[in-house]
């Protein structure tokens, strides 16, 4: 189900209805929890099943980790409980990847190979997988979820549990949620509480940038594609590689927002995802910035795990550049995906390196010139999302240089990835601003803001597309 | 909160009625990318006051004449789709014009859901008919392009002064080949009759209610003009009895990709279209009197 359809509305407004209910404030993570499989099954209910396996998997897993007197018999446990969720999404994800990888095409696999090779992608594994993973590592090192608790009532940590990995709002795309910090959020809520200001804001902003922004950026950009870009000019090549970007952003940071209105609508408190990324100054920011519950959640489960920058100054560079290669194939079961990883952990580590021995004026104007390096590098390498044979991507770039042709409409699309994208530096420059302006300014802008996006939304949406993470 | 939404609403409703004083779904808009433009003819003609003498039916290959139509010519062509489409919402609306054309280049491709179910949805139509500001074809977006980026007649200019930079032999040639492997396929005979009976059943409830009918092949790249599919199609639609407008000079169009002209021969298309049909569709009528 997505979040701009009509079947969604109805379950929301059911859900909400009964949620807050007097009668059931003791049922409201089950009613969540039932309209969460609802969410999650209506178009496969197969679905369903995997992700209660996982629920159940991740829940006994954990169990066992928070009763096991010795420290080595709870490492091995949790040990086992990730290699689980990695297990469960290599079959899952990366079926296509290693099979071909193996044996080079698929005409020569027995019947068995092939029934895994065509299996499909469960939308939303790499997250409730990554989620599973925070949970077993959380109860593992202790951290703020208590143990007897969980020993006492193992049948309602498992609904819990339940309720944890299939939360509707981040269920399939995110933000990735850690266990620490979404089980001490379970409780029952009321709606005196409820901040509707900010679910407005969350809202608004989130259904604009999807809506708005990104369902009409992806027509232009549908045609960084083999061999369509030949009969493209530069200058449109060009608009077409940050187009993307903007799009990519609008797209997910949308959807992140959405999941934060959301889940406020039920009381609970969802990381920001995205932080004005295009305003970095260094990938590390960017990092920093980009899809935040990914990148602390590699930092914190994967880079620490790694010895981080505690094994020396070569080991840091290998631990950044492993942890970002394998941030990279989780995004996708292709190679390309594997590259684009590496590629931003080549750069964080020659960031790392440089870091104490140039210092950079920070005058604004380097800062505007290091902040459109970021964002071009950003840029270009999304290509690889696009186009997952590396020849064609070098083609792509080596045509926006050589490129003579006119294509048709070209001042028009030009000017539409232009109008669609201004929204986004707008965005941003208010935010670098923000301190310069007023308080009564300011709120007028937001209003104003706010005001302008509601009358777009009813006027000017795209036509409906699923959110790009959704395949990953 | 309640101040947004106060001039978010208050924006909404001047834009309707500024819609209404100015009509401007009357006039040839561009649209922003053909996705929108394909929602847009569908949801236009479904409007009362929308009464085109002319309708055609077809695919990209007949909507990249819109630009050179005249405005007495309502384009239901559909990039991405097929004459089906059209003609689904010829059915369902119950509105026909004078003349009905259908381009079959894109035979097999069957009716876009999306389009018809938005188009054809009766809350949806007269919701559209009297709050025209959520309809496709009036996004602000697309009138500020518009306005700033010039009419049709500019771009058409544009298009025409660089036509010789569109052609890319790369491209087309690596389309050509592409589009050749699978212009060989030849339909199976079966479906094809199949189709042609509905198109024919179609056919003579529009011309039982005063309807003039023609089926049209879109010039195509000439490789694929004599590809087997196309001749064997051909040959089928030379039994029916409607009047079927064959290319006329086959080997004289360029194409940007094989299928699609290159603009000044969609421009030139149109306006044979327009000079040449209604004295073929006269002369075959009277045939078919006599």
């Amino acid at each position: 189900m997505l979040f701009t359809t009509f079947e969604f509305l109805v379950l929301l407004i059911i859900t909400f209805s009964v949620y807050y209910l007097r009668v059931f404030s003791k049922a409201q993570p089950y009613i969540l929890l039932t309209s969460s499989l609802l969410f999650y099954g209506w178009n496969k209910p197969w679905l369903v099943v995997l992700l209660l396996i996982s629920v159940l998997l991740n829940s006994i897993c954990t169990i066992l980790v928070a009763r096991s007197d010795t420290g080595f018999k709870r490492k091995v446990i949790a040990l086992l409980g990730v290699a689980m969720n990695v297990g469960f999404l290599a079959f899952f994800k990366y079926n296509k990847l290693i099979i071909l990888t193996i044996f080079d095409s698929v005409s020569n696999l027995s019947p068995v190979e092939k029934m895994i090779y065509y299996l499909p992608l469960p939308i939303g594994i790499s997250f409730f997988t990554f989620q599973g993973i925070s949970l077993v590592m959380d109860v593992y090192r202790d951290k703020t979820i208590d143990f007897e608790w969980i020993k006492k009532h193992p049948l309602k940590f498992i609904f819990d549990t339940g309720f944890f990995l299939s939360f509707f709002p981040q269920l399939v795309a995110g933000p990735i949620v850690k266990a620490k910090d979404f089980y001490p959020q379970i409780r029952t809520k009321s709606i005196k509480d409820l901040n509707w200001q900010l679910v407005f804001n969350d809202l608004v902003l989130g259904y604009f940038l999807k809506m708005v922004i990104a369902d009409n950026l992806k027509e232009h950009t549908q045609y960084i594609s083999y061999p369509h870009f030949y009969s493209l000019s530069s200058t449109d090549l060009l608009f077409m590689v940050y187009g993307y970007s903007i799009q990519m952003f609008a797209d997910f940071a949308g959807y992140s927002l959405i999941a934060l209105g959301l889940a406020r609508i039920f009381g609970y408190s969802l990381r920001e995802n995205f932080r004005f990324p295009f305003i970095s100054i260094t990938f590390q920011e960017f990092w920093q910035r980009w899809h935040i519950s990914l990148s602390s959640w590699l930092r914190e489960y994967l880079y620490f795990s790694l010895g981080g920058n505690r094994k020396g100054a070569f080991r840091t560079y290998v631990n950044i550049i492993l942890t970002m290669l394998i941030g990279g194939i989780w995004h996708g079961a292709s190679w390309s995906f594997a590259v684009w990883g590496l590629f931003h952990g080549v750069l964080l580590a020659i960031e790392h390196f440089f870091r104490n021995k140039i210092k950079v004026p920070a005058h604004f104007y380097i800062k505007a010139v290091r902040a459109l390096w970021v964002f071009t590098g950003f840029s270009f390498a999304l290509i690889l999302y696009r186009m997952q044979e590396y020849h064609h991507v070098f083609e792509y770039i080596e045509t926006i240089f050589t490129s003579t042709a006119y294509s048709l409409d070209q001042y028009y699309r030009q000017f539409n990835v232009v109008l669609y994208c201004i929204p986004i530096v707008l965005y941003h420059l208010l935010y670098l601003r923000k301190n310069r302006l007023s308080q009564p300014v300011l709120s007028q802008i937001r209003v104003w803001s706010y005001g302008i996006m509601i009358f777009l939304l009813v006027t000017n949406t795209g036509t409906t597309g699923s959110f790009i993470y959704f395949r990953f | 909160m309640k101040k947004s939404i106060i001039i978010g609403v208050t924006l909404f409703v001047i834009y309707n009625i500024a819609l209404y004083i100015i009509k401007p779904w009357h006039q040839k808009t561009m649209y922003p990318y053909w996705v929108i433009e394909n929602y847009g003819k569908a949801q236009l003609y479904t409007r009362p006051d929308v009464k085109p003498k002319w309708v055609l039916c077809g695919s990209s290959l007949t909507a990249g004449m819109d630009h050179f139509l005249p405005d007495s010519v309502h384009s239901l062509a559909m990039t991405g789709g097929s004459y089906f489409t059209g003609i689904e919402i010829l059915n369902q609306t119950g509105k026909l014009p004078a003349v009905i054309g259908v381009e079959i280049n894109m035979f097999l491709r069957l009716p876009d859901v999306y389009i018809t179910d938005d188009a054809l949805n009766p809350v949806k139509m007269h919701l559209r008919n009297y709050i025209p500001g959520i309809a496709a074809y009036n996004q602000p977006f697309s009138f500020l392009a518009y306005a700033l980026i010039g009419t049709k007649e500019k771009e058409n200019q544009i298009r025409f002064t660089k036509e010789n930079k569109i052609l890319n032999p790369k491209l087309q040639k690596e389309h050509i080949v592409a589009k050749m492997a699978e212009y060989q396929d030849v339909f199976d005979s079966a479906t094809t009759v199949e189709y042609l009976d509905y198109i024919a059943e179609q056919f003579k409830s529009y011309e039982a209610k005063g309807t003039q009918v023609f089926i049209y092949e879109a010039p195509m790249d000439p490789a694929l003009y004599h590809s087997a599919r196309m001749r064997t199609l051909r040959a089928h639609l030379r039994k029916m009895p409607f009047l079927f407008v064959e290319v006329p000079l086959h080997h004289k169009w360029k194409s940007v990709d094989g299928e699609h002209l290159i603009p000044s021969d969609f421009a030139a298309y149109a306006y044979w279209m327009m000079h040449k049909v209604p004295g073929m569709l006269e002369q075959h009528y009277a045939q078919r009197s006599e």
